[in-house]
This record gives C-alpha cells, structure tokens and sequence, in this order.
C-alpha cells in the first residue's frame, strides 16, 4: 500500500474509533448533567474536516500513483 | 456545572480521549509535512481539525481545573469534596466572617480542622478554593488556621512553585480589601473577637513565611512575581512584633535551606548565591527597620544553627578574617552617623551579617559535599570552591547592601 493510502487508513481509524469515543463520553443525553461539554455539531464538523483528508489523500493517491 | 462535577471519571475519560486525538492529529499534521505526504490542502485541513481539539481540551481542563476537583498531570481525578462542600457551605452563609467573632468554634472550625493536620489535604483545600478568606478568617480558633497554612507550604513537603502559589494568595487575601465583610448587622460582630483574630492572623502569616521569606525579595522570580511587591508585604508583615520575631529567628534556618541546594552549573550557582546573599540584606534591613528587638538573632537560635554542620573542620581561617574585616569597616561607617538607638541595631545587624555569612559557608561546604564537588570534609577545598565560599561570605556580608537599598527605598 502507497504512503497516502497508509495516511489515508490511518486518519480513517481515528475517525472510526477515536472520534466515536469522543462522540459516545459527550453525548449530552447519557451524562449525568444537562450540559454537553462537546456538541454534535462539533463532533460532525471534525469527522467532516478529517473525512476530507482521506479523500485527498486517496484521490492523490489515485492521480499520482503513489 | 455541579451536576457535571459529580462524574468525575467520565470527565476523566473524555479529558484523556481528546488529548489522544489532538497528539494523533497533530503526528498526522507532522507527517504531511515530509517528502511526498506534503499536500498543502491535506495539511491546511489537519491544521483546522487540530485547532478544533485544541479549543476542546482547553474548554475540558478548564472544568477539570475547577474548584472541585483535583487532578495530576496523568489525569487521575479525585473529586475534591472537602473543597466542593466547603465552598457551597461558604456561598450558603454569607455571615461565615461575622460568626469567627462570637467565641465559639464554627462550622468552618469543625470543616477545616479535618483536613489541617494533612499537608496534602491542606494544600488541595487551599488550591482548589478560588474564595480564601473564609480560610483565613473562617474559623474561630488560629490554631487551626495556622495547622492548616503550616502544613500546605511546610518546606519539607511543599515545593517552591506550590508555597509560592498558596503564600501569594494569603498574603494578597491579608492585606488587600476585605470587601467580603458586608452584609452582616454590626451587632452582630463581636468588634474585640474580630481584632483578636486579626492579630493572630498576622502572627500566623509570619510562620507561614518564614522559611520562605527570601522568596519575597532575592529569590522573587521563583514564585513569579517581582521583589519589589514582595519587600512591600515583607515590611507589612514585620510590622507585627510576633511576626518579626518568628522571621528574625528563622533567617538562618532560610538562608541554609536554600544554600543548601545549590545548581550544579557554576554560574547559575554564583547567581543563586548572590540573589540569597540580596535576600537576606533585604530581610535584616526591613527587621532592623521595623525597630523590634525581636530583630536580632537570638542567641540560643544561632548557636544551634552554627552547630548544625560540626562535622566539618573549618580549617581554613581566611573565610573568618574576611568576615571581621569587612564588619569593622562597615561598624565604623556606622557609627560615624548614627544616633545611639540606630547603633546598637546597626551592631545588632552587621552581628547578624556576620553569623549569617558563617551559616552560609557551611552551608555551601555542605553542598560541595553531597553533590560530590568536595569528597571528603577533611580534604582541602578546590581552588573553584575556595572562591565560591568566600563569594558566598563576601555577598553575604556586603549583602546585602543591595537588598538594604531595596528595602530602604520601600521605607
């Protein structure tokens, strides 16, 4: 696999396993308290910004090669 | 927010799983910045994802750092309910300053006493309330209050970051307004109580400080604030004869703590010698200023001090002669223009400089030894090290000319 696609893979895992953390520990609808420290929006738009990177990272990979 | 605080672990988690991400972005962001991974746009993202994790671990540790929790840098968070309970106790009783005053112990007698015995739990308690005065000015007996500020900047068990942190905050809570005294009928205080305890609180802030009363003029920078704030609080304090006479005996106690430990870069050791050195003209200036017998060494104390390193032959007799040399010609400027009273505390100072400059070289002797500069007491000193004591006991006598022009332009 090219370096891209391993980065690529890489970001992807974070998006999958780290992110979802993120997501399921600040659900406001499961703590304790009415606060949510981390909204969804918030979430979305990091897993949109990271989701843009595998896409670059694969659409390089196909145009280069590499 | 107090809802919050009671899932601790939870927050504990999400604090821990934000900052694995942030590292993991910020890895990636570190990887699209080599050889064929360096694509402007991808790198242009992660940075804008990077800031985002950012903002959310500043907005997490922020509540993290609040006044109820306690946390290590490992983000092992132990839920701080003496300070949690104790503060909505506070807010609760807006009369707390006015009840210390009726002559028996109070609700924050009883609170604080669980905890002022405990260096650790105290210094926590003190850390964790953002409101102080209600631990300085709360409870009905000083005893507690001064077991408590005793155990959290106790030397032995409090580094210098942490004192500093917590003496800035007391003295700054003692001497700055005391808005929080409102609210409350006048009948309601007990005015001869409320000036007792005033009087103990000063009595108490000059324990408290000290072992570390060079860390309000020479070693300033250490506690991040500037000498000149410090000498201030330093002449208010000695103000109180009690408080003067608990700094005067332990000067030497202070000055030996701190030469005891000295750098192991040659120049930065000169530099903490001589900002010492400043720091104790400073503090025999503002004693003898404040005009308190209490000022002087007493005798016993010194006397024990000086026997603090009897294993050590102090063969060489140059350090001594360098020390009355400089005390007769410093005597005779003095008494040239002086009045009668100025000279005998004058004398009693330059004494002073002198036992003090003789516990300084012990104290740097000692050093020499347990950093292995020197490997035996019985070996001659190096040339380097020679030189370093008798700088030691020249800033020491001369000392402190600089840290007495300091707190004379303070007068």
């Amino acid at each position: 696999m090219g370096t891209h696609l391993q980065l690529a893979s890489r970001i992807q895992d974070t998006i999958d396993n780290q992110i979802r953390d993120i997501a399921r520990l600040s659900d406001s609808d499961t703590w304790t308290g009415p606060i949510a420290l981390i909204s969804r929006s918030e979430i979305k738009a990091t897993k949109l910004l990271l989701a843009s990177c595998v896409d670059l990272l694969r659409t390089h990979h196909e145009s280069t090669g590499l | 927010m107090s809802q919050l605080g009671c899932d601790p672990q939870r927050l504990a988690l999400l604090a821990r799983s934000i900052a694995t991400v942030r590292d993991e972005v910020e890895l990636i962001l570190r990887l699209t910045q080599i050889g064929d991974l360096a694509i402007p746009k991808v790198h242009s993202v992660l940075k804008q994802t990077l800031a985002v994790f950012e903002r959310q671990d500043v907005r997490i540790r922020r509540v993290l750092n609040s006044a109820f929790f306690d946390m290590s840098d490992s983000y092992t968070l132990k839920f701080n309910s003496a300070a949690f309970f104790f503060t909505r106790w506070v807010d609760q009783h807006p009369e707390w300053w006015s009840d210390a005053t009726h002559g028996e112990p109070t609700e924050i007698d009883e609170r604080l006493s669980r905890v002022a015995e405990d260096p650790l739990e105290s210094g926590r308690l003190i850390d964790s309330t953002k409101f102080l005065p209600p631990l300085v000015y709360g409870a009905h007996d000083p005893d507690i209050v001064r077991s408590l500020w005793l155990s959290a900047t106790d030397p032995r068990t409090t580094s210098a970051a942490a004192a500093g942190r917590r003496i800035t905050r007391l003295v700054e809570t003692v001497f700055d307004g005391h808005d929080w005294r409102r609210g409350i009928a006048p009948s309601w205080v007990d005015i001869h109580e409320q000036k007792r305890i005033h009087r103990e609180i000063r009595k108490i802030l000059g324990e408290v400080i000290t072992p570390w009363q060079l860390h309000f003029t020479g070693l300033a920078s250490e506690w991040k604030w500037s000498a000149d704030d410090g000498v201030g609080y330093l002449k208010k304090i000695s103000e109180s004869k009690e408080a003067a006479s608990s700094l005067s005996s332990g000067l030497g106690s202070a000055l030996y703590r701190n030469l005891s430990d000295l750098p192991l870069d040659d120049n930065e050791r000169l530099q903490r010698i001589q900002f010492i050195a400043f720091a104790v003209g400073a503090s025999t200036e503002i004693l003898r200023g404040a005009k308190v017998r209490q000022a002087q060494l007493d005798s016993d104390h010194l006397a024990a001090l000086l026997a603090i390193p009897t294993m050590l032959p102090l063969k060489a007799p140059w350090p001594t002669s360098l020390v009355l040399g400089k005390i007769t010609s410093g005597l005779i400027q003095r008494l040239d223009t002086t009045n009668d009273r100025k000279v005998s505390s004058a004398i009693e100072q330059i004494q002073q400089h002198q036992a003090l400059a003789a516990i300084g070289y012990m104290a740097v002797f000692n050093s020499a030894l347990t950093s292995g500069r020197l490997e035996s007491p019985l070996d001659e000193p190096p040339v380097e090290l020679k030189l370093e004591l008798q700088h030691t006991v020249d800033s020491l006598d001369n000392a402190a000319s600089r840290g007495q022009a300091l707190a004379e332009i303070h007068r």
